[in-house]
């Protein structure tokens, strides 16, 4: 029985919390310059939710990555030990109003520690969504599509400096969410929330000539017809700097169908390899790109944020009733003055 | 505006430097008037006060940006800190310790650029305002903790029998509880404008480590095994931890929280 009290008196004190907290401070220090000197490591970590990147990244990058398991394991211990803190606190002092701001912080802190393991555990994070304006995307495999309706970049001496988006978030086809994301604005459903991220100029489709008929634009969603009943189909497309097998972008695969869609020919036109082809008796020419402005979004689902929320209110009570007590507002003994946890 | 900041820089500086020689000559008991000190640093925070006034007008924003408006910022809740420990408790030897740290800040600003600049969309939201506010606010309180551990490790009588223990214990409470406001803004800033309310970017690394450490310190400095000396080491070694993650992040390292 003396053992377990012992025990329990340790796991209570708060000096066995500062040793953790001191820990904690180490490991993250060191972490802080590996994280810095391996950007192709940690540079990912936002890309993802915490224990996503873990499995994916974390247990590949062994032993630079100990530093994170071992913060995990501390962030686990000082946890546990403000949560035996807290109940010890109602086992004896119930009565002093004055340390409630402690107990409201530790509350607080425990509930923000709870929906962060709830959002590392379950949330998703899909970066680098491009739409192109007037059209919808798929935002990963989540089952939500964005559609961007126009996108009015900000621009600033050193270029663009927010992306202004009129979006709308679809759940099986349904609109759920719309209005403007911005920066410091995102849009947000529920606990999905929708970051504008950037934009650029996306190839939507190419502009090809074809011989004896004339110019044609054709794009992924909409194919050229050509004057003598064949037309223009594209296939696959690939955006400036993309590469795929032994094909660079920009470029495109176009294909001329002829009567029940029979391909009579296809060929990979870009600027960066082949200019003409010859499909069937026809020769095309690559003249250009058909370009559209595309909005970059970020797309985070954090299931855990709620109690994130409720947990910063609760430790910011906290802090404002320490600050009352300090200054002699709540009645009892100064907290400075404390002796006992 | 370059103009006028410098000459309001010069004033400043003069009138920290003649309140850090009063509190010197209050030290030696010289006969001076009571309110030759208060006077002095009040009138060097009034003359900031001007200055931080008009440099918002021009630039339509909290002047926090950068580095002299940072160490300005600093240097202004140092000087309030210290001012409001003499009214309360007249604890004369600090008075050289907090006033010299400000003039220290006030003499870093004058390498910063001194230019207006006007603020990134991103930064032009009301939490940046609260959150630079609370983060300086409890920097001030971290710098004269530990200045005030400093001198208690340095044997300091106003540790032992003067009211030193008392401001230093205070120093870490109020800051404390002001950084928890910082963080908590911060997260709220970071998750609408980043993604989320943790990120790992070396500056939100070691803000949080920042506060954990502190979060530690607050947790033992009332235990009596951990009070005198060792309380000290932990309130300059917060200092030092302060200093690094504001200005050894900002300019040393790659940080979305840049200083120049």
């Amino acid at each position: 029985m003396d053992k377990l009290t012992a025990l329990w008196r340790v796991a209570v004190s708060p000096v066995t919390f500062v040793v953790l907290a001191l820990l904690w401070c180490l490991d993250l220090a060191v972490g802080s310059f590996i994280n810095t000197t391996h950007p192709e490591l940690f540079g990912s970590m936002d890309a993802y939710p915490f224990a996503l990147w873990l499995e994916l990244v974390g247990r590949k990058a062994m032993p630079s990555s100990l530093w994170v398991y071992l913060l995990a394991a501390l962030t686990w211990a000082m946890v546990l030990s403000l949560l035996l803190c807290t109940l010890n606190w109602f086992f004896r002092r119930r009565k002093r109003m004055r340390g409630a701001g402690e107990v409201l912080v530790h509350l607080g802190f425990l509930l923000v520690f709870a929906g962060f393991v709830l959002g590392s555990m379950l949330g998703t994070r899909v970066q680098g969504v491009v739409v192109p304006q007037g059209t919808t995307a798929p935002v990963g495999d989540t089952g939500l599509s964005l559609r961007l309706d126009r996108i009015d970049p900000v621009t600033g001496p050193r270029g663009v400096v927010d992306t202004p988006a009129a979006v709308a978030l679809l759940a099986g086809g349904r609109e759920v969410a719309s209005g403007v994301s911005r920066v410091n604005h995102p849009l947000m459903w529920g606990p999905t929330v929708v970051y504008s991220r950037d934009l650029r100029q996306q190839v939507v489709g190419l502009e090809v000539e074809v011989a004896g008929l004339g110019m044609a634009q054709v794009t992924t969603e909409a194919p050229a017809p050509l004057p003598d009943g064949t037309r223009l189909v594209l296939g696959l497309l690939l955006q400036d700097g993309q590469v795929l097998g032994g094909l660079t972008g920009p470029g495109g695969v176009v294909n001329l169908a002829g009567a029940g869609n029979r391909s009579l020919g296809s060929a990979y036109l870009s600027p960066r390899g082949k200019m003409t082809a010859r499909l069937g008796s026809r020769d095309v020419r690559l003249s250009g790109a058909v370009v559209q402005t595309a909005g970059v979004f970020d797309v985070h689902r954090d299931p855990g944020v709620w109690l994130v929320i409720c947990g910063g209110v609760i430790l910011g009570l906290g802090t404002l009733w320490a600050l009352a007590g300090y200054l002699g507002l709540i009645p009892g003994p100064v907290p400075g003055e404390s002796k006992a946890e | 505006m370059a103009e006028t900041t410098l000459v309001f820089h010069v004033v400043i500086l003069a009138l920290y430097g003649a309140a850090f020689l009063l509190s010197l000559l209050r030290l030696a008991k010289l006969p001076l008037p009571g309110w030759a000190f208060p006077a002095a640093l009040g009138a060097g925070m009034l003359a900031q006060a001007v200055l931080g006034a008009l440099r918002w007008r021009a630039s339509g924003h909290f002047p926090v940006t950068g580095l002299f408006e940072t160490l300005h910022c600093l240097a202004f809740c140092v000087g309030a800190i210290t001012l409001y420990f003499h009214l309360r408790y007249r604890p004369d030897p600090f008075l050289p310790g907090g006033t010299a740290l400000a003039l220290a800040a006030l003499a870093g600003a004058s390498l910063g650029p001194k230019a207006v600049h006007p603020l990134t969309p991103s930064l032009d939201t009301p939490l940046f305002l609260l959150h630079v506010a609370a983060s300086f606010a409890a920097y001030g309180m971290f710098a004269v903790s530990g200045v005030l551990g400093a001198y208690d490790l340095a044997g300091a009588r106003l540790m032992r029998e003067g009211p030193g223990r008392r401001l230093r214990d205070e120093g870490l409470y109020l800051g404390y509880i002001l950084f928890s406001w910082c963080m908590i803004v911060g997260c709220i800033w970071a998750y609408l404008a980043w993604g989320s309310y943790w990120n790992w970017n070396v500056k939100g690394l070691w803000s949080f480590l920042l506060w954990f450490f502190y979060s530690g310190v607050i947790h033992v400095r009332n235990r009596p095994s951990w009070q005198g000396r060792p309380a000290s080491v932990l309130a300059v070694a917060g200092f030092l931890i302060t200093l690094f993650t504001w200005l050894g992040v900002g300019l040393l390292m790659k940080s979305n929280h840049p200083l120049l």
